[in-house]
């Protein structure tokens, strides 16, 4: 663990994952990029309104037996209203999103793209696309930008910046396409069943 | 994860007090004064209002009702209430069918472990829907059948376009009036539907895909520990087996009456007289034939005038019953005729050669049967080859009358089923009357 003063309000801020790319600052929000152990400003974004949820940052518990911390959290909104992402280290360095929406847990995998994908914008929902080896029934797509974030994230964004966010099934499976001008990432996800996930303290 | 995490809040605007049962709720629509607040802010500032007009639900249910529902603890947090232009497919049409303008709700409800499922609503029922995810989605591509995304051959019973009209309690959305989707429901059950929202500029923006099972209120009452509306609906359950029952029951009379007075017609009545005569016998003054003893004052008898005459004849024939001072009391006269021929090479036979009267007796006594034959023309002569035969009969119950009662039964039957409703009073007028006309069936004055 790497403690680092906030570029913005110089307090202690902790970067505990040497795949942190992105902190917010606890106390002023400030986003940084984590670079060569320093602190590069990028923006502030808001601090989240606290809703009750079964993590909080810093949390540690297990997923399907496995030991996991919350590292951070960031929440998307769109018009229709908002969701929540919380980032999972685990010990063995694998990484998971766990989407929080309408009292439902996401588990999502980070997903490496075969193959091409038709170009976003051209993407409608009830169509059928190509993913990897599967047919993606496109049940969702919104337009999305990031409301806030907290602790640490293993991937950098710009506040603001619109995010196209595409949903979908195949094989009973449920994907996602994020994708912003610079970036689309792809990831499978599965939905967690009752108890899957045991959070210290809270049980 | 407990959702059930309750804070009460009070409406901005008219001071109700607001239940907010989710954690993330970001919308909520005040039951009282119907306007929307921004619960993302703590403030919760009004940003709307929504109108009045669909705001009276289909049954009892309410919001804030807790209980036990399909094995889950749920609570009811919301209810959408839709206006939608529906199709259902008709099996004599073969074809769907435009029904109009439908109006549904959707109650919103929370499980224990944060889950949502809906309670769907209209005049004809419920369904409790759950949003799942298919192994295989697709969109039917043929109007009737769909390969449905279980993997069994599903049938599109009703589609259609419907608006958000209404809405009330929290949501973790913003909904909007006017907020448009399209629906698809197959069958067979459990009904798999799919809901597509648009967007505002009418593209769609989600699907999702629902599996419901049909729910009774009055279950739902009892789960949830609504006791007043349980009582109502008890009551209503009760009030639909009672138009039930009754129809049939109306029916069901209809075809026994039908029945009795085929058979009693056929069957009923006593032979108390009986005599033929030759036509030739038979003078200008008439025949007479007696006595005949006639002693059931109120019973219904028959006199009847049968002929046998030859093919090709005519004739007109009177019956007159008289009494012992030889003063008619009853008379049977008729045309009655006997006829063949060949049309097209084939041989018909045609004749009208009994006539029946029936009457009450008004005096007991010894009675005569006066008869006499007219011959009104044809190539053969009856007098020669004729007979005439007087019977009467005793105890006649009239058929005709089982069938008026039949008519009325019917008419109650179709009146209990078209309101679904029996009403005791008309009722029971209707099986007096049905009484008072088999009564009359064997008590005549004709």
């Amino acid at each position: 663990m790497t403690a680092i003063s906030c570029p913005s309000c110089s307090a202690p801020v902790s970067v505990e994952d040497r795949f942190a790319r992105l902190v917010v600052c606890g106390y002023c929000g400030q986003t940084c990029y984590v670079t060569d152990g320093r602190l590069d400003p990028t923006g502030k974004v808001g601090k989240l309104t606290e809703i009750p949820s079964l993590f909080r940052v810093g949390a540690k518990g297990s997923l399907n037996g496995e030991s996991f911390t919350a590292m951070g959290r960031i929440r998307f909104s769109y018009q229709g209203g908002f969701w929540d992402e919380w980032l999972l280290f685990f010990k063995d360095g694998k990484v998971v999103w766990v989407e929080e929406d309408e009292g439902e847990l996401i588990m999502h995998a980070k997903t490496r793209l075969t193959s091409a994908l038709p170009e976003v914008s051209s993407i409608k929902v009830g169509s059928i696309i190509k993913v990897n080896d599967s047919n993606l029934f496109v049940t969702e797509k919104v337009t999305a930008t990031l409301a806030g974030a907290e602790g640490q994230l293993n991937f950098t964004f710009v506040p603001g910046e619109p995010i196209v966010c595409i949903d979908g099934n195949a094989g009973g499976a449920i994907w996602s396409i994020e994708a912003t001008d610079s970036e689309i990432l792809i990831s499978k996800g599965t939905v967690l069943e009752n108890g899957a996930i045991t959070i210290a303290g809270n049980e | 994860m407990n959702n059930f995490s309750v804070r009460t809040l009070k409406c901005p605007h008219c001071s109700a007090p607001l239940r907010v049962a989710r954690s993330d709720s970001t919308t909520y629509s005040c039951g009282s004064c119907g306007s929307v607040i921004d619960l993302s802010t703590e403030a919760g500032k009004v940003i709307g209002s929504v109108p009045k007009k669909y705001s009276k639900p289909f049954s009892m249910l309410k919001l804030g009702a807790r209980g036990r529902v399909a094995r889950e603890e749920i609570e009811i947090v919301g209810r959408l209430a839709y206006e939608a232009d529906i199709w259902e497919w008709d099996d004599e049409d073969g074809e769907f069918c435009n029904e109009g303008k439908w109006r549904f709700d959707e109650w919103l409800c929370v499980t224990q472990s944060g889950a949502i499922l809906f309670l769907a609503e209209d005049s004809e029922g419920m369904m409790i829907s759950r949003n799942f995810t298919p192994v295989a989605p697709e969109l039917p591509k043929r109007p009737a059948a769909w390969t449905g995304v279980d993997g069994t051959q599903r049938r599109i019973r009703e589609y259609g376009d419907s608006k958000l009209v209404y809405f009330e309690g929290e949501f973790s959305w913003a909904p909007t009036i006017g907020d448009r989707s399209q629906y698809v429901e197959t069958d067979p059950y459990p009904v798999i539907s799919i809901e597509c929202n648009l967007d505002d500029t009418g593209q769609p923006e989600e699907i999702e895909f629902f599996s419901s099972e049909p729910i009774e209120r009055l279950d739902l009452y009892r789960m949830l520990g609504l006791k007043e509306a349980e009582a109502v609906e008890a009551q209503t359950v009760r009030d639909n087996r009672s138009w039930v029952v009754w129809g049939g029951v109306f029916i069901g009379l209809a075809v026994f009456l039908v029945l009795s007075g085929l058979f009693l017609g056929r069957v009923s009545g006593t032979r108390l007289f009986e005599q033929t005569v030759s036509l030739s016998s038979i003078s200008q003054d008439g025949y007479s034939m007696g006595p005949i003893q006639l002693d059931s004052k109120g019973s219904i008898y028959e006199l009847r005038l049968s002929m046998s005459m030859p093919v090709n004849s005519s004739a007109y024939g009177v019956v007159e019953l008289t009494d012992e001072q030889m003063e008619p009391i009853n008379a049977v006269e008729h045309d009655f005729w006997h006829e063949t021929g060949v049309d097209e090479g084939e041989r018909w036979t045609e004749s009208d050669l009994s006539q029946s009267l029936y009457f009450k007796l008004q005096e007991p006594g010894i009675y005569n049967a006066l008869v006499s034959v007219e011959e009104v023309g044809g190539a053969s002569s009856v007098n020669q080859q004729g007979t005439a035969t007087v019977i009467v009969y005793k105890g006649i119950i009239l058929e005709r009358y089982f069938y008026f009662a039949a008519g009325i039964a019917i008419l109650l039957a179709i009146s209990t089923i078209r309101y679904k409703k029996f009403n005791p009073v008309f009722g029971l007028l209707g099986l007096l009357t049905i009484a008072w006309i088999i009564y009359q069936a064997s008590d005549d004055d004709d």
